[in-house]
């Protein structure tokens, strides 16, 4: 082929803008198609298991019955019902108590241990190992564990507890220590997921970064502050999110250990869902019960990513 | 049918050598029969209804039909003690029962879940607290009607049900579940503990029962004088709704239409109650042992007093236990009544059910001395059918005077809960100011007034 011959080639080839758009609508449309069919499996599962009974409940928030019984419409009249009830407004204030306290205590326990472990690497997957089996029991297995070590006649507390020569505690007749009680089970049970979340993260940090900081005359607390956390930022935010929306949902360790007491003092939301759901046939108070702690936790997943953009902006800002 | 299920008592096989027919041969028959009738002109329109049999003449009418049945345990060996008690009647109906055993504690959800499906249990056990709830829901069948309960060839056995329970399980004209067993609390004490604490009389009143209690206490050495369950995981209500009405009341009025928590006597029977755990201290606390923690430590000889349910009466004598034991009805009011208080257990069919006429001859063979006798016996229950006798021990054939001696309590003093929709709703409440009451976070004047407003609350939704 001939120069002369490529070019008038080149030329036949050219496209006119309208051609060219077409040309390349229709290619991004063929690799679009392709990617949508490989997201297929993940988007029935979502549409049929999340999106369907996300709207399906909020329908039957406004309707009584609709699960045993035709659902009837009656506007406001559930949500109405469960914001004069003492129960959810003491079940919400639980759930935020409870929490707070896990998610706080997890993550430092978890943030130390991980890095323990990102300094001393001998020997330390024997320790991540045993850090990771709690997560492998089933909730109902822990409660009952938890059960066991909280035993008034026998359980490990209050064996040290006598040993110490102080008097047992009786940890399900008080609200505030069975609450505990299900925050450490909690505790030990996420420990593991979350070491090694962050000892992932940490191991994420450059090497160099915290070099230059040493050289620059940073000691070891002030390099975790100024370097190692700003890093880790964007993990620990959805480490928060994650956190929350679990633990908003805490239900089975409740079911086992406490049934929601003494007195309440153990109900969160979503055991009060479950009350009025399947207890008491309340299906219209459980499913708006249900939709608040949907947009309890909507509400605190985006004022997580707020507070993060935030902090990003103002450190463009400087 | 009606003839047969009348009769279900009879649906035991008879004795050696009885004509097995297939489902085929039956399948023939039945179509011979939906030959016939039409040619007898004036019976057209039954000829298309299920052809009716006599048990007497033909062996499993019912061959081939499958019918799920599901009931909270009321012992650990219940599903083979019901399973040798059904097949005599499945060896003779030709149904096959599938037995599903539903925790007592999550029941609610379980039946809830099984009933919003396509295929739910045909048969299953309800107490008087669900009944209503599910059955105003549309997911039971109305009994009391005259394809069923009211059918003049059931009538004979309708006359022999204590009309209470009947009446105790109506809502509104309609009864959702057939009465089958009466259950009851009973006091059990340690004879030993007690002679040795030098108790000498039984108490047969609560504050009787304090003085007994302290008494027991004073052993010391681990030992308690009283426990009953107070939490309202343990169904707290339960087992103070008789001091409710030993004293005069009720947690709800006779119309259904307000609750009554309120009230100077419903406060001293739950004052009562409080004091042995708070002021008499004859009571482990709340929480230091659970309902079954109880039972356990009254097996140990560490427990003067427990009141709980006959059911015990086979587990203690199963467990042998070391030392000498007996029961009285509950603890009376002093000065007041000493009545007995139960829910009622029930027999429901679902109205979804694909075989209504089986799920109706298992629910009768269910409530026939058949199977409501020795069901009875072993558990402790006291029977609300005249023809029904739940004292007779089936291995020995004769009389079983623990059960015997419930069956009296029962009989002579028993009063039922009132069924209504809302009836698990309003006893969770009344549980939770038992609750808040006996841990101290409420005075007894402030768990009832709270429970109270919510529970008029509760009936106002």
């Amino acid at each position: 082929m001939t120069a002369a011959a490529t070019e008038v080639a080149w030329d036949e080839l050219k496209l006119s803008p309208e051609d060219y758009s077409r040309a390349s609508a229709r290619y991004r449309r063929r690799r679009s198609r392709a990617g949508y069919l490989f997201l297929l499996p993940y988007f029935i599962p979502f549409l049929a298991f999340l999106v369907v009974p996300v709207f399906w409940s909020i329908y039957l928030s406004f309707n009584k019955d609709g699960l045993l019984a035709p659902a009837r419409f009656v506007g406001f009249e559930n949500w109405r019902e469960i914001s004069a009830d003492s129960e959810l407004t003491d079940s919400i204030k639980t759930t935020a108590q409870y929490a707070v306290e896990a998610i706080f205590l997890v993550f430092v326990l978890a943030l130390l241990l991980a890095l323990l472990l990102n300094r001393y690497r001998k020997g330390s997957n024997i320790f991540k190992l045993a850090l990771y089996v709690p997560l492998l029991a089933p909730a109902v297995l822990v409660g009952l564990v938890w059960q066991f070590v909280a035993n008034y006649d026998f359980g490990l507390f209050n064996l040290i507890l006598t040993n110490l020569g102080i008097s047992r505690v009786n940890f399900f007749g008080n609200g505030t220590y069975a609450l505990l009680l299900i925050v450490l089970a909690e505790v030990w049970r996420g420990l593991g997921f979350w070491t090694l979340y962050f000892l992932a993260s940490l191991q994420n940090v450059p090497e160099e970064l915290l070099d230059a900081a040493r050289v620059d005359g940073a000691k070891g607390f002030r390099r975790f502050r100024r370097v190692t956390i700003p890093i880790l930022r964007p993990m620990l935010l959805f480490a928060v999110v994650i956190a929350i929306i679990a633990n908003f949902q805490v239900f089975d360790t409740v079911y086992v250990l406490t049934s929601g007491g003494p007195y309440q003092s153990t109900s969160t939301l979503v055991w009060f869902i479950w009350k009025r759901l399947f207890q008491f046939q309340q299906t219209g108070q459980g499913f708006a019960a249900a939709v608040l702690l949907l947009g309890i936790i909507l509400f605190l997943t985006a004022l997580s990513f707020w507070l993060l953009g935030t902090r990003r902006r103002q450190e463009r800002a400087l | 049918m009606d003839e047969l299920g009348d009769r279900s008592q009879d649906a035991l096989p008879a004795a050696g050598g009885e004509q097995e027919f297939s489902r085929r041969d039956f399948l023939k028959k039945a179509a011979g029969v939906a030959l016939a009738v039409p040619a007898a002109g004036a019976l057209v329109g039954s000829a298309a209804a299920a052809p009716r049999v006599r048990v007497g003449e033909l062996a499993q009418p019912f061959a081939g039909v499958t019918l799920q049945f599901a009931k909270a345990p009321h012992g650990n060996d219940e599903k083979d003690f019901v399973a040798a008690l059904l097949k005599p009647f499945q060896d003779k109906t030709g149904i096959k029962i599938v037995h599903t055993i539903v925790p007592w504690q999550t029941e609610g959800a379980a039946y809830a879940t099984n009933y919003a499906g396509p295929n739910p249990y045909d048969v299953s056990y309800q107490t008087s607290t669900d009944l209503t709830g599910l059955g105003t829901k549309g997911v039971l069948e109305v009994l009391n009607t005259s394809t069923w309960l009211d059918a003049p060839s059931f009538k004979s056995t309708k006359a022999k049900f204590i009309p209470n329970t009947i009446t105790k399980s109506t809502y509104q004209g309609k009864l959702y579940g057939l009465p089958c067993i009466i259950g009851g609390t009973v006091v059990f004490y340690n004879k030993d503990l007690l002679a040795k604490a030098g108790v000498t009389k039984i108490p047969t009143n609560t504050t009787e029962l304090a003085a007994a209690a302290k008494k027991v206490q004073a052993l010391g050495g681990g030992v308690w004088g009283h426990t009953v369950p107070l939490t309202n995981k343990d169904f707290t209500w339960y087992f103070l709704y008789h001091d409710i009405h030993n004293r005069g009341t009720d947690i709800i009025s006779k119309d259904g239409k307000s609750v009554t928590f309120n009230n100077a006597a419903a406060a001293a029977a739950l004052q009562a109650s409080v004091d042995l755990v708070l002021k008499d201290k004859v009571q482990p606390p709340v929480g230091q042992y659970d309902r079954e923690a109880g039972i356990s430590l009254f097996e140990a000889g560490r427990i003067g007093f427990v009141h709980d349910e006959p059911s015990r009466i086979s587990k203690f004598r199963a467990d042998k236990l070391p030392f000498k034991w007996d029961f009285v009805d509950p603890m009376g009011a002093p000065g007041g009544k000493r009545t007995i208080f139960s829910t009622t257990g029930h027999w429901v069919m679902a109205s979804k059910s694909k075989n209504k006429e089986a799920a109706w001859e298992l629910i009768k063979f269910l409530s026939s001395n058949a199977f409501a006798g020795p069901f009875g016996q072993h558990y402790g229950w006291a029977p609300v059918r005249s023809d029904v006798n739940t004292a007779k021990d089936p291995k020995t054939g004769k009389s079983d005077a623990q059960v015997q001696r419930v069956n009296q309590y029962v009989l002579k003093g028993w009063d039922g809960l009132p069924t209504g929709p809302k009836m698990a709703q309003l006893t969770d409440v009344y549980g939770q100011a038992i609750e808040a009451a006996a841990t101290g976070k409420m005075s007894v004047q402030a768990a009832l007034a709270k429970a109270q407003k919510d529970g008029t609350a509760i009936l106002k939704s």
